[in-house]
């Protein structure tokens, strides 16, 4: 497969393998004609499809079988190393065959699109993938950094809070970032929004397994709507590849029956998806289509049970050089054989405590493999069980005539074996050349192996899942087949059962497969103490036994102290490899028992998930949502600077105007008091109260009495929160006796809808007056939010009256007179015309239609008057003193903001009692005031400090607004200052330290133009 | 997404007054009229949408607004309506509700879509969207972000 | 705790619902009302709105430490039901 394939500049590890003699290449996939075939009836490859490509890895290019995952390609074309480990960059090869990976991490594609740290065993390849090692420089075979390793022993834990102090860290600190970190961070993002899904079930099962296929069978079985999530490309876990019978029929056959019943009973089956955490009731899986991130599905599962048979996973055993590239875990090895139809290299030697290492070595034996010895560190261990499948019928015969034959048998087929021993180092330089074993009881009787493969097995460990779902199967400590089915099925039994799904009259199924290991523990093989610093527990962060001696001698003994010292489990894998491993050991060099041993505590998410996958699809624009008036098109189509102010995109100024928001806003707003003009207003909070109630609810709200209010007129109202401090002002407008409609400032219409609907719900309401029969409960009152379906546009200046009598002819405008309302109609239209505004023009707010909005527009600009912004309304309403959210910051009463005589009427409203509080009357209370600059034109900014000298230290208060007035051509603002500092007059200074200094004022009347406020009026 | 042209009432009844006769009385429920389109959605309680100008109801409303039994609100032009069908237009709604989840145990619900304030209705062979007319270009733009994606991830 | 029931619109996502206060002891002064947060333990009265969507508002009874929602009530008899 390989051959065909002409290698580039530099030589493959194939012929480099063949010059050094070692086994050629083409002998690790078996040469049928498609390595997806059967040995001795025997299934292998399962995984791989008969078309091929090919892909690149550091430069080179090899061939690989659609299906193929990196790892299974690369070990097929010859490939050992794949990585250097992150500390001590040392030679990585592939250890695992799944998501655990710890060393066998690569980045995808070229920069800037790459994506680092993907594990080549779940990466299945595409054609034309551009693979590239990580974490060496200048390339894989030579890394430069490696070379600090030969001062082995300064790299021990925590080496970095001891080291690079002298004479500076910052000489350390590039090296030391160029060096540290794994994989390249991507200089562009290569990834796509994920699609994202919300769905809810009834039972969620974790793992499609055994266990898993089981469960799910039972509880769909039982009338449950049921959701798989299986983190691999096809369902079954083991019994894709295991020497299994289910119900009569090999474990594949039960498994392809299953699969469709469930499909027919309607579950569903979602592959690639990793469940990666739970947050309340709701589970969230992520898809990552072969392996790679990025056109991947978030999905949030709501479940009402979940079950959670993830299985379990299987542990390595420490030994000096156990980080070599060659040693693989055994489990692995049977994957990629099974899957892949990869075979493990050269001689291959077995090492593990328990009896699966038989069964395994005759399965891969029948594949091809060389195997050359097993090292049992069971004393007198069972050699093998009687096994269902014919590819080991012959063991049946030798376990029935008992050991010493079943070993010569194993010796006649070259497998030599060794019980009561164990393997003391792997020597190798970048990769294994071969073992020292000795017996366990006599460690100097060494000896050593030639092999080219380890294959390491310490038992099995069960995978950590969800904290609160029902664990069944493997996870649960049932690693063998004949006694997990029952429980599996009773548990998917009983998780619909408590949803109300009776039990169904199907029974579970019966399996057998490979029978129970019995497990002898083993964590590492004893070594001198200098050699500790080569028994690896984590591969990926390169930490040692030696490691966790220096963390208990330094006094962290915890398990989670010891983790952060040593960062023992903090890579990509998060100690899955390593864990176990590790507090098992952390507890013998602690002189515990190992029961006393603990692992770390596992948080969210259980699989490494990117941001991208996190932030979903809110991110660009769809960030924040945004609101847009009915105006927004026409404002972006003729040169509106749109600014997001809250939730809604307003215009800020004109391009037309001015070259920049300061310029175009003096020119708007002088023409608006010089002929006038229009702004769009649709962002107002409108709420229509209608109802027999709805005027004495509303005198409870605003602090002056809305009853009094007239139809056909509006009042300017302000609202007080319960505490006394004012909520919020706009314009109420009482259209019938029962039908009022108030606005709100633009930013608080979500807030003060909220406001009126819970006092509406929870206040006691005597003081209202009901009509309604006497037998109703509650209050005959609606509240309804109309913002949409209202737009405003405000006409302001000399000639908007005039203007505005020529589109509506049959309204007397002239007769309208302040703050009074009529609706009139327009192009088919109701449109209602308020003689009011913000500016202190004289003014109308046309409240229309949102489809009748644009038309209107154009309407007043084709009759001569031109647009204005935001912009420019601030600086037209601070000119009259009107007050915005900047003055109304809800830490001012109505009285600071000059109210005295709303307040002095005394309605019972909300806020009344609170706001007669004595300290609302003392002295330093903020008070309203006008500021001007005290030498002319000098500015000053909103959010200066007012002080009494130009280099107080103690703030009285500060500036709210300024802006620069074409009216009085100086800059003119509004301030918050201490009461007792406020006569007119008084000389203040403006202090704004980070802007550009301090400014003196002047304290004037907030109204600075026209306080007689004859403008309003229509007099010159 | 289109603008609704039809007047578009929502009627809230008075607390203690009886829920007039014909109208849909469950949370969430719908009555349509014989050509199955929705005449009064009960999206809320005591709050009913009416969004399509059916003969007799404004005369209804107007009776019942004089009897003192609730309040009809004109509402023209505070929604745009989008509708959804078939297999894709579930799933694009799935990736910001869950879909089946709300609508199991009725007809018509007052929802939040991509953080927009919407009604939504199910109909024959999808489902109809009612957006607050300020949220519907965010809301547009998320559905066709959404729609895009879950093409390009199933194909 | 991801979903609350809402009476009127059942089981919704959180993030429909806004928090307003926990319900003050009967008998309060109104300054008590509005400033003094009343710790009720494992049995919290608390006011919330369904404000994404059917703007209800509710009385609910439930334990912070847990989350675990007693129940979910509608507040007054300004949205009564029948």
């Amino acid at each position: 497969m390989n051959s065909a394939d002409r290698p580039r500049r530099r030589p493959t590890n194939s012929r480099r393998a063949a010059r050094e003699g070692r086994v050629p290449v083409a002998e690790t996939r078996p040469p049928v004609p498609s390595a997806k075939g059967a040995v001795e009836g025997k299934r292998y490859g399962t995984r791989l499809r008969d078309s091929t490509l090919t892909f690149t890895f550091d430069g080179v290019r090899y061939a690989a079988r659609a299906g193929d995952t990196a790892a299974a390609a690369l070990l097929a074309a010859g490939v050992s190393l794949f990585g250097r480990s992150v500390k001590a960059r040392r030679p990585r090869g592939v250890f695992t065959a799944g998501p655990e990976e710890p060393c066998a991490l690569l980045t995808v594609g070229q920069s800037p699109l790459v994506i680092p740290n993907v594990p080549a065993t779940t990466l299945v390849l595409h054609a034309g993938m551009v693979l590239r090692s990580q974490n060496r420089w200048p390339s894989l075979r030579f890394d430069f950094a490696s070379l600090l390793q030969v001062g082995g022993s300064l790299f021990t834990a925590g080496f970095y809070y001891k080291t690079f102090f002298w004479p500076t860290w910052r000489v350390f600190e590039p090296i030391i970032r160029h060096l540290a970190g794994l994989g390249e961070a991507p200089g562009a993002c290569a990834l796509s929004p994920p699609a994202v899904e919300h769905l809810s079930c009834d039972v969620l099962v974790v793992g499609s397994g055994p266990a898993g296929v089981t469960a799910a069978l039972a509880a769909a079985r039982a009338g449950a709507i049921v959701v798989v999530c299986e983190r691999e490309p096809v369902c079954g876990g083991e019994l894709e590849f295991e020497d299994s019978i289910v119900d009569g029929m090999p474990g594949y056959q039960w498994l392809a029956r299953s699969l469709l019943e469930l499909r027919t009973l309607g579950a569903r089956l979602l592959c690639n998806t990793t469940v990666v955490a739970e947050a309340g009731d709701t589970v969230i899986a992520h898809t990552e289509p072969d392996g790679l991130p990025g056109d991947n599905t978030v999905y949030r599962i709501r479940a009402g049970r979940v079950l959670s048979a993830v299985g379990a996973l299987e542990q390595p055993i420490a030994f000096i050089g156990n980080d070599l590239p060659g040693v693989m875990l055994l489990g692995a090895a049977e994957r990629y054989a099974a899957l892949y139809g990869v075979r493990p290299r050269g001689p291959v030697v077995l090492f593990g405590n328990h009896h699966r290492l038989y069964a395994a070595a005759l399965r891969l034996r029948g594949l091809g493999a060389n195997i050359v010895a097993i090292v049992d560190t069971r004393v007198d261990g069972e050699l093998l069980k009687p096994e269902p499948t014919a590819a080991v019928a012959l063991a049946q015969v030798a376990a029935a005539e008992g050991r010493d034959a079943a070993v010569a048998l194993l010796r006649a087929c070259g497998i030599a074996c060794y019980q009561g021993h164990t393997l003391h180092a792997a020597h190798g330089w970048r990769g294994i050349r071969q073992v020292r074993v000795a017996p366990v009881d006599a460690p100097h009787a060494a000896f050593t192996i030639d092999c080219q493969s380890l294959l390491v097995s310490g038992g099995w460990v069960p995978q950590r899942g969800l904290p609160n779902a029902s664990i069944t199967g493997a996870a649960a400590g049932q690693v063998d087949l004949a006694s997990l089915m029952t429980p599996a099925y009773d548990a998917g039994l009983l998780a619909a059962a408590a949803l109300g799904f009776t039990v169904s009259a199907h029974t579970a199924p019966e399996g057998t497969g490979d029978p129970l290991p019995v497990v002898v523990p083993y964590l590492r093989s004893p070594a001198a103490a200098a050699e500790e610093k080569r028994q690896f527990i984590d591969l990926q962060n390169d930490v040692t036994v030696a490691d966790l001696r220096v963390a208990i001698a330094e006094g962290f003994s915890h398990i989670e102290h010891v983790k952060r010292y040593t960062t023992l489990g903090i890579g990509t894998e998060q100690g899955r490899t390593s864990n176990t491993l590790g507090a098992g050991i952390l507890a013998e060099l602690r002189g515990l028992e190992p029961q006393q041993a603990q692992t770390s505590r596992a948080r969210p998410p259980l699989a490494p998930m990117t941001l991208n996958s996190i932030a979903g699809q809110r991110t660009g624009a769809a960030f924040r949502v945004s609101r847009h008036t009915p105006l927004h098109d026409w404002h972006a189509a003729h040169g509106g600077v749109l600014d997001p102010m809250g939730l809604w995109l307003r215009p800020r100024y004109y391009r037309a105007n001015g070259r920049d928001a300061g310029s175009a806003a003096v020119v708007e707003a002088a023409r608006v008091r010089a002929t006038g003009g229009i702004a769009d207003c649709s962002t107002l909070g409108k709420i229509e109260i209608v109802g027999p109630d709805a005027a004495a609810f509303l005198d409870e709200i605003f602090l002056t009495r809305a009853s009094a209010l007239k139809v056909g007129r509006a009042r300017y109202m302000v609202q007080l929160r319960e505490d006394g401090l004012v909520l919020d002002d706009g314009l109420l407008l009482r259209v019938d006796e029962q039908r009022f409609l108030a606005t709100t400032s633009s930013s608080h219409g979500l807030e003060v809808l909220s406001h009126l609907e819970h006092h509406l719900a929870s206040a006691p309401g005597a003081t209202r007056a009901t009509t309604l029969p006497t037998d109703s409960r509650g209050c005959g009152l609606s509240i309804t939010d109309v913002t949409d379906s209202w737009a405003v546009i405000a006409v302001a200046g000399p000639s908007s009256r005039p203007t505005l009598q020529g589109l509506l002819p049959t309204v007397a405008l002239d007769r309208l007179s302040h703050m009074a309302f009529i609706d009139t109609e327009y192009a088919g239209h109701t449109v209602r015309v308020l003689r009011a505004g913000f500016s202190g023009e004289l003014a109308f707010e046309l409240y229309c239609p949102p489809v009748l909005a644009a038309v209107l527009w154009q309407a007043l600009l084709e009759a001569g008057l031109a647009p204005y912004g935001i912009d420019a309304l601030d600086i037209l309403r601070v000119e009259k003193g009107y007050l915005t959210t900047a003055e109304i910051n809800g830490q001012v009463t109505p009285l600071d903001l000059g109210m005295q005589a709303m307040v002095g009427q005394g309605n019972a409203c909300i806020g009344q009692t609170l706001l007669a509080r004595p300290a609302f009357h003392e002295e330093h209370r903020p008070c309203l005031v006008g500021l001007q600059a005290a030498d002319g034109r000098a500015a000053f900014l909103a959010g200066a400090q007012i002080a009494l000298s130009a280099g107080g230290t103690r703030s009285l208060g500060y500036v709210t607004s300024s802006v620069f007035s074409p009216t009085l051509d100086r800059w003119v603002g509004l301030a918050l200052v201490a009461r007792n500092h406020t006569s007119l007059g008084t000389t203040l200074w403006a202090r704004d330290p980070l802007r550009g200094g301090d400014t003196a004022v002047c304290v004037v009347s907030p109204v600075h133009v026209d306080p007689e406020g004859l403008r309003m009026k229509g007099l010159p | 997404m289109r603008s609704v042209a039809s007047p578009l009432v929502e009627f809230v009844l008075f607390p203690g007054q009886p829920v007039p006769e014909g109208w849909p009385a469950l949370p969430g429920s719908v009555v349509r009229d014989t050509a199955g389109q929705a005449v009064l959605l009960h999206v809320g309680p005591l709050r009913w949408f009416a969004p399509a100008a059916v003969p007799g109801l404004s005369a209804a409303f107007q009776g019942l607004e004089r009897a003192g039994t609730g309040a009809a609100l004109r509402v023209d032009g505070k929604y745009e309506v989008c509708d959804f069908s078939g297999a894709v237009g579930a799933r694009i709604l799935a990736s910001t509700l869950d879909l089946a989840g709300i609508l199991r145990s009725r007809d018509c619900a007052a929802v939040t879509l991509f953080d927009c304030p919407a009604l939504l209705l199910r109909e024959s062979g999808g489902y109809r969207v009612w957006v607050q007319t300020s949220y519907a270009a965010h809301f547009k733009a998320a559905v066709e972000r959404a729609a895009a994606i879950c093409a390009k991830i199933r194909g | 705790m991801t979903q609350l029931a809402c009476p009127f619109c059942g089981p919704r996502p959180l993030e429909e619902f806004l928090f307003r206060k926990t319900m003050p002891n009967a008998g309060d002064s109104a300054y008590a009302r509005t400033y003094l947060r009343v710790d009720h333990g494992t049995h919290s009265e608390e006011q919330w709105q369904h404000s994404g969507g059917c703007r209800v508002w509710l009385r609910v009874v439930r334990n912070p430490s847990t989350g675990a929602v007693a129940s979910m009530t509608v507040e007054g008899s300004a949205y009564e039901l029948r």
